[in-house]
């Protein structure tokens, strides 16, 4: 699969690809390393870990650090769900619709995966 | 890229460093971190980071953090911090700033914002490089403060911006600190400084402005804003304190030399040379561990100086000359010797007392030369009386104790006096009882040896040293001299007398005649006499002489006391001690002798208690040189004029100069009345009353130029003139103050003079730098030298702020100095300090005034309320006829005062009285009594109907004043008035006017008037 066949694909999945690029100035190649990196990146899982023990203190600290990821990168369907987690966390909170959100996210970073 | 800046990415969030580098590494050089710890290694490191890129939410350590401990470290305080944030946090962007931070980047980043908000961080920043390097050139690096350099012109920062402060340079240092370093190694040495440095930083953030460094060694400057000595001395303790906490090991021993500023224009450098002058004071001393400076230190220095520059040339010019006190045999009442002293006669400074120059020779070696010559001139006179076949008494000559060291001292003194052929037995010889202490052996020996020769031996100063009685037993002295100021103590005056009986008593026991030496009062004179002491030495009965008197003295053949003095001598004394006596706790009073033909030779001679708090002289010692040389330079030939007209009248003259003060540092003005007393010779002595009259001379000038200030005002709005090129710059700083100012602009300095040829009444002027046609620079120049314009504050607007340029600036006279960004809080908060800090001064001067005598109020300009109260209460005993007390308070004052500024208020206040002063007839007393409150007295007024129509007057022209206060409101007034016919007191009549006020307020009338007394 080439570069461009890649792009869109993600942007099939809701991402807001040109958006990202310019910030990568164009620079597909490592854009896209970037999302390699990410779903290497042990970030999302400790996020599910800390959601399970109902840890909110680094609940927050992962999910606000992969808000700004998600931000950065353009992913746009995840990091709307990744904002309704940061700001009841940030209070400290561990609510129950939580675990369905991070399902969802999960549920996206699964189909990048498969690209 | 050799030449580009280096930014530190500080996140953890692989992506978001890498995203960063691919936007930034263009155009920078790039340092990542992954979270505050490492951020903080890197910056500890050896790199120059100009920027940091900071996000807020990492493990280990946070942005916070990272945030919080820049901050307070100097080195990296400067670093610009930009952090990168999700954006939707209000409160932790607020949080970040006051922690610190710069500026804020959102994710996700724009890559053109990224880059200009990184880029005029950087600048704004003044190069990060430049400031490492700034850093390097202003701090120390062992203690993280201040170097020296940078702690002079910091504090000279404070001293030029607060010209209205005084400020304390402080010396701190650790006495034998190389010890510490030797016994416990360089590292703990170098903890104790770190510790102080630390200490420092802790015990001055309660000052507002302050600064420290680190001089040299274990040196450090402090300078803290002064306002009383006991803020001083309780930082002084905090810091004993703190030291002591340093170690349990040992003791430190700090040592506190304090210099506060005044009025002397001196470059902090010389300020901190007068700190460690007085630190010298304390070295050593284990009790007293702080000391203020104070003139004289330096006096001292600069006139010991003086003397070790002119020393050899003065002995081989024979400006050294031999003077001889009288003794006196007060059991046969004959003459019985002398004293040979040393006086220096300079050709240009007059006689110099040996005070002065003998213990700075007995530092320096010199004395031993001295020595030698006075005997050598002893031997000279000695030999010329026997010569003219005249039968003198013996001579006593003074031997330094460091001649005792010389081991042919015995030898030289031998070959001397029989080179002149002088018998031994005239030539006596006193050794000070502290040679003794130094080495009793040789002393002794010495001793033995003279006395073998035939030479007698006093000894000196017997009782001031350490020496025990058994000295006695061991040295065989002939004569023992003992000093009555050692034992002079009103306090304690039986005590030292029961010292002074048993010594001589003692000696009666040992055979050994007693010379009381310093006795200058016939009390004293009676006293020892009844306890029978043998001789006697002082000015009671002479003063040290020069040769040819002691000749007309020693050989007239009914020579006495009286001769000398004139028959009138102790008549003279007794007159002296009733007047000193009669002034003892009232008027300064000093004893001054002049000389007749030369008035400004003048000594002191006795001074009362007064006379020292006149002086605030804690020591309460009368330094030994002329008294004229601490008057005020440009008033000496005052008191000068004024001693000859007394001299030349035999009855009084009266002169006001200025007085430095030494301890304070200040100059004090003083009105002196000089009264004749007495011709001694060609003698004169004089009585000198002084009197302390700096509150009120201080009074008037600030009242004057205040008056001048308001009188330049056409209308009581505050005026501000801006001068910019800029029409940005002048509209924005107009936006600012326009709501408080009536604003003038100019976009020159040269239009702004024309400006200020037709209004004059500026409050202040906000004043730029950089201007085409005239600069701000020339314009300072040219408003300085006009007199009109001289005393309007100027607070300086501009973009150049290098050190240097603000240095100029605050020599050329500016109140403060502002650089753009102009940001209205600060822009508004100096201005209002700046005028603030005259009416501050106002209030000061206006609470003293109710306690010493002045009369005025400093604002209005009317009486005062003392002033007021006493008048009123003495005008109603002249009972004429019928009284009416007004009580006019101004409504809503306090409102007035808050939205229109006190400037405005005052200004008021001063109108109105202007205009009630008007409207009521001279013998009327008009009186500030409170705030917003003036009260009239007026006499023999017809009924009670024309204090209602002077009621209604007042209030119809109180609106009519044209204030433009607010725009809402006008001015208005409630008046309470009582009138009588009794005596009633002001304080009676008070209260009852009041309680009409009252009643006006309540019913909603603008006056309300009562008959009382009936």
């Amino acid at each position: 699969m080439d570069i461009d066949q890649r792009l869109d694909k993600l942007k099939a999945l809701g991402c807001d690809v040109d958006g990202a690029l310019e910030r990568f100035l164009g620079d597909k190649q490592l854009y896209l390393t970037c999302f390699d990196d990410l779903l290497a990146d042990e970030c999302f899982d400790k996020l599910g870990a800390a959601l399970e023990q109902r840890d909110s203190k680094s609940a927050f600290q992962w999910a606000h650090k992969l808000k700004g990821v998600y931000a950065n990168m353009g992913m746009t369907p995840v990091l709307n769900d990744c904002v309704k987690l940061v700001e009841p966390l940030r209070t400290g909170e561990v609510s129950p619709d939580m675990p369905p959100i991070y399902k969802s996210m999960q549920d996206f970073m699964n189909q990048i995966k498969q690209i | 890229m050799e030449n580009a800046k280096t930014v530190l990415i500080v996140d953890d969030a692989f992506i978001n460093r890498a995203l960063l580098k691919k936007l930034l590494s263009d155009q920078y050089n790039l340092i990542e971190a992954e979270n505050g710890k490492i951020a903080m290694d890197i910056l500890n490191g050896s790199t120059t980071v100009s920027c940091v890129l900071l996000d807020l939410e990492m493990p280990v350590m946070d942005g916070f953090e990272v945030l919080a401990r820049m901050r307070v470290n100097p080195k990296f305080n400067k670093i610009p911090i930009v952090v990168t944030t999700g954006g939707e946090d209000a409160d932790n962007e607020i949080k970040a700033l006051s922690y610190g931070a710069w500026d804020f980047i959102k994710k996700p980043f724009v890559p053109q914002v990224l880059r200009f908000r990184i880029k005029n961080a950087i600048e704004r920043s003044q190069f990060a490089a430049f400031e490492q390097l700034k850093y390097v050139a202003e701090f120390d690096t062992l203690t993280d403060i201040f170097n020296r350099d940078k702690f002079y012109s910091e504090t000279q920062r404070l001293i030029s911006e607060h010209p209205d402060k005084r400020f304390a340079i402080i010396r701190l240092d650790i006495n034998h600190f190389s010890l510490i370093n030797s016994f416990f190694g360089m590292d703990e040495g170098n903890s104790l400084l770190k510790y102080i440095a630390k200490h420092l930083r802790v015990n001055t953030a309660d000052f507002m402005g302050s600064a420290f460094g680190r001089m040299e060694a274990d040196i450090f400057g402090i300078c803290v804003p002064f306002s009383d000595k006991q803020t001083i001395e309780h930082f002084v303790m905090r810091s004993m304190n703190a030291l002591q906490n340093f170690s349990s090991a040992y003791y430190i021993v700090p040592c506190f030399g304090i210099y506060i500023t005044g009025e002397e224009d001196i470059p902090v450098s010389i300020m901190f040379d007068r700190a460690t002058l007085a630190a010298k004071h304390c070295k050593g001393n284990y009790v007293n561990y702080f000391e203020y400076y104070n003139d004289d230190m330096r006096l001292r220095i600069e006139k010991e100086q003086e003397i070790v520059n002119d020393m050899n040339y003065a002995l081989q010019d024979n400006q050294f000359t031999i003077y001889v006190q009288p003794k006196y045999n007060v059991m046969t009442n004959t003459p019985a010797g002398g004293e040979v002293l040393v006086r220096w006669i300079h050709p240009k400074k007059g006689m110099i007392p040996p005070g002065l120059f003998i213990p700075l020779f007995e530092k320096n070696g010199f004395v031993v030369k001295l020595d030698a010559y006075v005997w050598e001139e002893a031997c000279k006179v000695l030999k010329g009386w026997l010569n003219e076949g005249k039968k003198p008494n013996p001579l006593s000559v003074n031997v330094s104790r460091v001649n005792i060291y010389n081991p042919h001292f015995v030898d030289n003194i031998i070959k001397l006096v029989d080179r002149y052929q002088v018998p031994h037995n005239l030539f006596n010889i006193e050794l000070t009882e502290s040679a003794y202490t130094d080495n009793p052996d040789i002393l002794v020996k010495t001793i033995y040896r003279l006395q073998k020769e035939g030479f007698s031996i006093m000894m000196d100063d017997f009782g001031s040293g350490y020496s025990s009685l058994s000295m006695l037993k061991n040295i065989p002295v002939d004569i023992l001299k003992i000093d009555m100021n050692f034992f002079v103590d009103a306090n304690k005056k039986s005590r030292c007398e029961s010292i002074v009986a048993s010594i001589v008593r003692m000696s009666k026991w040992l055979n050994i005649p007693v010379i009381a030496e310093g006795v200058e009062n016939a009390e004293l004179v009676s006293f020892l006499r009844e306890i029978g002491c043998d001789y006697i030495q002082g000015y009671y009965y002479a003063k040290p002489m020069c040769i040819k008197d002691y000749e007309r003295y020693a050989f007239t053949p009914d020579s006495s006391i009286n001769s000398m003095l004139g028959s009138e001598g102790d008549e003279v004394m007794t007159h002296i001690d009733e007047v000193l006596g009669f002034a003892d706790n009232t008027q300064p009073v000093a004893i001054i002798e002049c000389d007749a033909h030369m008035p400004e030779d003048v000594e002191i001679i006795r001074v009362n208690d007064a006379f020292f708090e006149l002086l605030n002289s804690p020591t309460r010692v009368l330094y030994k040189y002329n008294p004229l040389d601490i008057v005020y330079e440009r008033d000496r030939w005052k008191i000068v004029e004024s001693l000859r007209e007394t001299i030349e009248t035999k009855a009084s003259a009266e002169c006001e100069y200025s007085r430095y003060i030494a301890f304070s540092n200040s100059y004090k003005s003083i009105h002196a009345k000089f009264e004749y007393i007495d011709m001694i010779g060609n003698k004169c002595i004089l009585l000198a009353r002084l009197e302390d009259i700096t509150v009120e001379r201080e009074f008037e000038k600030k009242l004057k130029k205040l008056r001048q200030s308001m009188h330049n005002q056409a209308g009581v709005t505050s005026r501000m003139l801006i001068i910019d090129d800029l029409e940005i710059n002048r509209e924005t700083l107009s936006s600012f103050f326009e709501n408080r100012f009536r604003i003038f602009t100019a976009e020159n300095g040269k239009k702004a003079l024309e400006l200020l040829q037709e209004n004059s009444n500026m409050d202040i002027i906000l004043l730029d730098l950089n201007m085409p046609e005239m600069n701000g620079e020339e314009f300072l120049k040219a408003k300085n030298a006009d007199p009109v314009l001289r005393n309007i504050p100027v607070v300086i607007t501009t973009a150049e702020d290098s050190p240097r340029q603000q240095q100029a600036m605050i020599s050329l006279n500016v109140n403060d100095y502002i650089v753009s960004p102009f940001v209205r809080e600060t822009m508004v908060r100096r201005v209002d300090n700046v005028l603030e800090s005259d009416r501050y001064f106002r209030d000061v001067i206006n609470k003293h005034a109710a306690n010493t005598g002045i009369i005025h109020d400093y604002t209005t300009g009317i009486y005062n309320r003392a002033t007021g109260e006493k008048l009123i209460n003495s005008m109603m005993q002249l009972k004429a006829g019928l009284y009416a007390f007004l009580i006019i308070d101004i409504d809503h004052f306090r409102k007035i005062n808050k939205e229109s500024g006190t400037q405005t208020a005052d200004r008021m206040l001063f109108e109105l009285a202007q205009m009630l002063t008007a409207m009521f007839r001279t013998n009327d007393v008009v009186a500030r009594i409170g705030d917003d409150e003036i009260c009239v007295l007026m006499s023999n007024i017809a009924n009670e109907e024309t204090v209602d129509e002077k009621c209604h007057q007042i209030t119809e022209k109180v609106s009519a004043l044209d204030l433009k206060l607010t725009e809402s409101s006008c001015l208005s007034c409630t008046i309470g008035a009582v009138v009588t016919d009794k005596n009633e007191s002001f304080d009676s009549m008070l209260t009852q006017a009041n309680d009409e006020l009252e009643k006006a307020r309540s019913e909603g009338a603008s006056w309300s008037v009562k008959v009382i007394g009936d």
